[in-house]
C-alpha cells in the first residue's frame, strides 16, 4: 500500500525516470489536494505538440501505477494552467527535490497556514515572545503569568494575547473574572471576516492587577461572556476574502490583530500563550506571528521529544530552519525535585541532541561555525531555562487565587532562570 | 581611549607564550585567586590540581624570596618561611635524586623504600637549613644511612624545629613534577604515597612545613591515600581552579601592568566604571572590587569585546562564551587557553577588523579560541605525550559520536599497542583495561565527556584543537 509518506519519494523517482522526455516542458507543479490526491500541473503554453502530450500521458499513466490510492479515481491526472506561480501561491508550496529543479510541490491544507514560510520578527517597537508546549499541562500559562510580573515589575509595558482558543483561559490572577473585558481574541477574528473588527480593539483588553508597580494589560480569548463560543471558534481560522477577490491567511489577520494591539497601547513587551500540540494553528502561532522569541517548554520523555522532532523536520523540509532558529528557547517545564540536577541534564542532552540534527550548523573537522554550540555552552537554544517545580510553587497558589500578594522571593526560586532569560534577550534598550 | 589604544595593551600586556618551567614569575604576573592563596597557606600539605593550573608556577614563586614578599599580604604566614625544594623540574641533585638515581634506589634489591629516600631528601634539606657541612655521600650511603638509624633522622628534626622555633621563622620544603619521578604508575602511586606519608609526619613539628603540589589524576581514585592517617593530610588539601572571576581579575592584573603609557587607557576605561586604580604602586593591584563583582567584570569586559559574539545576542556573551569555549569537558579552564586566547583575538582584530568599534572583534575572538585550544593541545601533549597518538585516528570525525567508531579508529590505527611503550611519561592509567579503560582516562582529564547515551562528546577546546568536527542538520553554506 503506498500511504501519504510514500508519495514523495515515489514522485521523485518516477519524475526523475522521466526527466528527459519532460525536460522540454519546463516547470512544473505537483498538486496534492485536501485529500492527499496528487496531480500534476503543466504550463500550458509549454505542452503544445502531441510530443509533449504523449509524454504527459505517460507519465500519468505511471502515476497511476506507482501511487495507488494517492491519485483521483478518475479524470485526468494532468492539469494546464497558465500561471504557475500563482497556482503555487494559492496553497502551500515549495522545491520538491534538490536535483530536480523547477519542481514544486503544492501542499492544500484546510486552514490557510504557511508553514513553508516563517514571518520576520515584527519590526514595531514590543518584543513578541510566545510560549509554547507540545502538550498541556506543563505549567506554560503560570510560567506566562509569573513572566508578565517579573517583565512588569522591572519596568515593561506588558501586552498578554491568549491564543489559546481551543482551551481558553489565562490564568485568573492575570485575569480575574470582574475584570473580563467585554469581547475577546476570537470575537475579533470573527468579526474581522465582515469587516467589524476594527471597533473590538477598545472593548477587548483588560487592565491586570498582577503587578502593583508596571502595567500590564491582558487579551482573553473570549470576553465575559464566552457567548456560542464553538460556533464561532469554528470560524476563527477562516481566510478573509477581501473585496478585490485576494485571500488573506489567518495567520496573517491575527497578525494584523496584534499590530492593531500594539499600535493601540504601545507595550514593551507582547506575552502570547499559544495553544499547545503540533497542529496547523499552534505551529502558526510560533512561525507567522513575527516573534523574537519562542519558549519551547519542555518535560523530559517520549513525547515532547517526538513532538518537537517532528516540528523541527517540517521547519528543515520546508528550508526555513535559519529564520526560525535564532528566536528558539527551550524551557524546563517541570524540573521535579528530586535529583533535579540528573533530570536537567538528561534534558539538555535529549535537547541538544534534537537542535543538532535539525537546527544547528554542521562543524567541519576543527573549526568553529556560525550557529553551532557545545552541549553545555551557556546562553545556547538548546541550554534549558530550568522551572524549578518545588514546595516553593505552593507560594504560587496564589497567582491563581484573587488575591494578588505575591512571594517574589519564592516565585524567584521557581522561575529564575526563566527572568534572568527574558532580561537578557528583552534588554530595556531594545 | 580608542579601541587601538586597548588593542594595543592587550596585546603588549598579554604573553605571547607563557613562562616555561624554571623561570621565575615576574611580580607583575603574581596573581593569587581565593583558592590559591589557601593552597600557598603555610598549613596546606597538599595541592592537587589538573595540568595547567599552576601547580608549577607557585612552586616557583614559593622558591623566590622576593616573590614570596610580594604574597605575604594575600596569603596567611607566608611570611619569614625558608623555603626549600625536595622534588622539582630544575632541581640540583644534591637537593633531590633524578629520575634514574630514585629508581635505583628503590629497585627491590636495594632494600629501601621512597619513605626512606624522602626522608633522606628531608636529612638534606635540613642540613642546609641549618648551614651544616654539604654531605659528600651518594644518595645510596645518605638514605642508608638514615633508614638504617632511624633515631639520628628525629633528633635531627627536632634539632631543627628548636632552632627555627628560636629564630622565629619556619622551613618549608616543597615537591612537584611527580608525574617525573617514574614512568610507571606501579612505581609513581607507592612514591607519591610515601611522600604525603612524610608530609604528614612532618606536621607534627610546629616550624618544619611540606607542601606537595601533585597532578590530579596521581591523586584521584590512585592507591596513594592508604596509609594511616592520611585522612588527616586529606582533610586540608586545597583543589587548583579558576572560575572565570579569577581568570577576568589575572587579565586585568597583565593589563594594568603594562608600562604606564600603554596602560594608560585601561586604567581610564577602569576609572570610567567607577573603579579607581592605584597607578602609582611598582605593582598594580586589581582592586577588590574588580575581582569579586561579577557585574563589574563584565561590564569591563564588554568594553574590550563588545556585547555579543556576533550579530546578536542569540551567538553568546563574550564574557561567558570565551570561559565556556576553553573548559575541559569537567568545566576547567586554564589561565594560560584564556590569555593566549586575548592575545591572540586582539591580534588577529588589528590585522582584519582595525576598524572595529571594539578591542576584540567576535570573529577574531573566536580565531582566538581555536589557537589557545592549539595551545592547550600542546600543552597537554606535554605532559601526556600519548594524547596525540590517541587523537590522531580520530581526526576528521564529527561528535557526539558512538563510543564504537572510537574503538574502531583506536584498533585500526593499532595506536594502544603502541602506547605506554616508548614514552618516558606515565602512559595512560588504566591502559590495561583497554579501550573502556582508555576512554575513562579521557574523561578524567577532560577531553571527552560521556553523554547518557553511552555517546562521547568532545569539548571544543579540545575538539577544534585535534581536528574533530561537529554533527548539525544544517550543512555549512558553501556546500550546500
Amino acid at each position: 500500500m503506498i500511504t501519504f509518506d510514500d508519495i514523495e519519494p515515489q514522485l521523485v523517482s518516477l519524475l526523475q525516470a522521466h526527466r528527459e522526455s519532460l525536460a522540454p516542458l519546463g516547470p512544473m507543479l505537483i498538486n496534492r489536494d485536501l485529500n492527499g490526491r496528487v496531480r500534476i500541473i503543466a504550463q500550458e503554453d509549454r505542452v503544445t505538440d502531441d510530443a509533449g502530450r504523449a509524454a504527459m500521458d505517460t507519465v500519468a499513466a505511471d502515476m497511476r501505477k506507482k501511487l495507488g490510492a494517492h491519485v483521483a479515481p478518475e479524470g485526468s491526472l494532468i492539469l494546464y494552467e497558465a500561471d504557475l506561480d500563482a497556482v503555487a501561491a494559492s496553497g502551500l508550496s515549495r522545491p520538491l527535490a534538490e536535483d530536480l529543479p523547477g519542481y514544486r510541490i503544492v501542499d492544500r491544507l484546510a486552514t490557510g497556514t504557511r508553514w513553508a514560510t516563517v514571518e520576520e520578527p515584527s519590526d514595531g517597537a514590543a518584543r513578541r515572545i510566545v510560549f509554547f508546549s507540545i502538550k498541556g499541562g506543563v505549567g506554560r500559562s503560570t510560567a506566562l503569568a509569573a513572566c508578565a510580573r517579573h517583565l512588569a515589575q522591572g519596568g515593561r509595558k506588558i501586552l498578554v494575547v491568549d491564543l489559546d482558543l481551543e482551551s481558553p483561559g489565562l490564568s485568573s490572577s492575570l485575569l480575574p473574572d470582574d475584570r473580563c473585558p467585554r469581547y475577546g481574541v476570537t470575537d475579533w477574528m470573527v468579526e474581522d471576516l465582515v469587516g467589524n473588527a476594527d471597533e473590538m480593539i477598545e472593548d477587548m483588553v483588560a487592565v491586570s492587577d498582577l503587578s502593583e508597580l508596571g502595567d500590564i494589560r491582558a487579551v482573553p480569548a473570549h470576553g465575559a461572556k464566552p457567548g456560542d463560543y464553538l460556533l464561532k471558534l469554528g470560524r476563527v481560522w477562516m481566510p478573509k476574502v477581501t473585496a478585490d477577490r485576494a485571500t488573506e491567511p489567518w495567520p496573517r489577520r491575527l497578525n494584523r490583530l496584534i499590530d492593531a494591539l500594539e499600535a493601540r497601547y504601545t507595550p514593551d513587551v507582547v506575552l502570547i500563550d499559544s495553544r499547545s500540540g503540533i497542529d496547523e494553528t499552534a505551529s502558526a502561532v510560533v512561525t507567522d506571528l513575527g516573534a523574537h522569541l519562542v519558549c519551547l517548554f519542555a518535560i523530559h520523555g517520549a513525547q515532547t521529544w517526538t513532538g518537537y522532532r517532528i516540528l523541527f523536520e517540517h521547519w528543515k523540509r520546508a528550508g526555513v530552519v535559519k529564520d526560525i532558529r535564532d528566536r528558539l528557547q527551550i524551557v524546563a517545564g517541570l524540573v521535579p525535585e528530586t535529583d533535579s540536577v540528573a533530570y536537567v541534564d538528561a534534558l539538555r542532552q535529549a535537547s541538544w541532541d534534537l537542535f543538532g540534527e535539525y537546527l544547528y550548523d554542521e562543524v567541519e573537522a576543527g573549526a568553529t561555525a556560525e550557529f553551532s554550540f557545545d552541549l553545555a555552552e551557556p546562553d545556547a537554544p538548546h541550554q534549558p531555562w530550568a522551572i524549578h517545580w518545588n514546595r516553593g510553587f505552593a507560594a504560587l497558589e496564589r497567582l491563581h487565587g484573587n488575591e494578588v500578594v505575591v512571594d517574589d522571593e519564592r516565585v524567584r526560586a521557581v522561575f529564575g532562570e526563566v527572568f534572568d532569560g527574558l532580561d537578557k534577550l528583552t534588554p530595556a534598550e531594545d | 581611549m580608542t579601541p587601538a589604544m586597548l588593542r594595543r595593551a592587550l596585546i603588549e600586556g598579554l604573553p605571547e607564550v607563557q613562562a616555561q618551567d624554571g623561570t621565575a614569575p615576574a611580580a607583575a604576573q603574581v596573581y593569587v585567586p581565593n583558592a590559591h592563596a589557601r593552597a600557598l597557606a603555610l598549613d596546606c600539605s597538599l595541592v592537587i590540581g589538573a595540568r595547567g593550573v599552576g601547580k608549577t608556577f607557585w612552586w616557583e614563586a614559593l622558591r623566590r624570596g622576593e616573590v614570596r614578599s610580594r604574597l605575604a599580604g594575600t596569603v596567611k604566614s607566608i611570611d619569614n618561611v625558608t623555603v626549600g625544594t625536595g622534588f622539582g623540574i630544575g632541581v640540583s641533585i644534591n637537593d633531590a635524586p633524578d629520575r634514574e638515581t630514585f629508581a635505583r634506589l628503590i629497585a627491590p634489591e636495594s632494600g629501601f623504600t621512597a619513605y626512606d629516600v624522602w626522608r633522606t631528601v628531608c636529612v638534606r634539606w635540613i642540613g642546609r637549613l641549618l648551614d651544616l657541612p654539604r654531605p659528600s655521600q651518594s644518595w645510596r650511603e645518605s638514605v642508608s644511612a638514615v633508614s638504617s638509624d632511624p633515631e639520628i633522622y628525629a633528633c635531627l628534626l627536632e634539632q631543627a624545629n628548636k632552632v627555627l622555633g628560636e629564630q622565629a621563622r619556619h622551613g618549608l620544603l616543597i615537591f612537584d613534577a611527580l608525574d617525573r619521578t617514574s614512568n610507571d604508575w606501579r612505581t609513581t602511586d607507592p612514591i607519591v604515597r610515601d611522600l604525603l606519608r612524610f608530609a604528614l609526619d612532618l606536621r607534627s613539628y610546629q616550624y618544619l612545613h611540606a607542601k606537595v603540589f601533585l597532578r590530579q589524576d596521581q591523586f584521584e581514585g590512585r592507591s596513594v591515600k592508604d596509609f594511616t592517617d592520611a585522612s588527616k593530610l586529606l582533610a586540608t588539601r586545597v583543589e587548583l581552579t579558576w572560575g572565570s572571576l579569577d581568570l577576568n581579575g589575572l587579565l586585568w592584573q597583565y593589563l594594568l601592568n603594562t608600562p604606564a603609557d600603554i596602560s594608560r587607557p585601561i586604567v581610564d576605561l577602569l576609572t570610567e566604571l567607577g573603579c579607581p586604580i592605584n597607578a602609582d604602586a611598582d605593582v598594580r593591584e586589581v582592586p577588590q572590587r574588580l575581582r569579586h563583582d561579577e557585574s563589574l567584570q563584565k561590564a569591563a569586559f564588554a568594553r574590550l569585546a563588545g556585547q555579543y559574539m556576533g550579530r546578536d545576542r542569540r551567538r553568546g556573551i563574550p564574557y561567558t562564551w570565551i570561559v565556556s569555549h576553553l573548559s575541559d569537558s569537567q568545566g576547567r579552564a586554564s589561565p594560560r587557553s584564556f590569555l593566549a586566547a586575548l592575545r591572540h583575538a586582539a591580534v588577529n582584530t588589528s590585522e582584519n577588523h582595525p576598524e572595529h568599534t571594539t578591542a576584540l572583534h567576535y570573529d577574531a575572538i573566536k580565531e582566538g579560541v581555536r589557537a589557545a585550544s592549539g595551545i592547550r593541545v600542546d600543552e597537554m601533549a606535554e605532559d601526556y605525550p600519548w594524547i596525540r597518538h590517541l587523537m590522531q585516528p580520530l581526526r576528521g570525525m564529527s561528535v557526539p559520536c558512538s563510543f564504537d567508531n572510537v574503538a574502531t579508529a583506536w584498533s585500526t590505527a593499532k595506536v594502544l599497542d603502541q602506547l605506554g611503550t616508548s614514552e618516558d611519561r606515565l602512559p595512560p592509567e588504566h591502559l590495561d583495561q583497554g579501550p573502556e579503560g582508555v576512554r575513562e582516562d579521557l574523561e578524567k582529564l577532560g577531553l571527552l565527556q560521556r553523554m547518557r547515551d553511552g555517546r562521547v562528546n568532545m569539548p571544543d577546546l579540545y575538539r577544534v584543537g585535534f581536528g574533530l568536527g561537529r554533527r548539525g542538520g544544517v550543512k555549512p553554506a558553501a556546500r550546500e
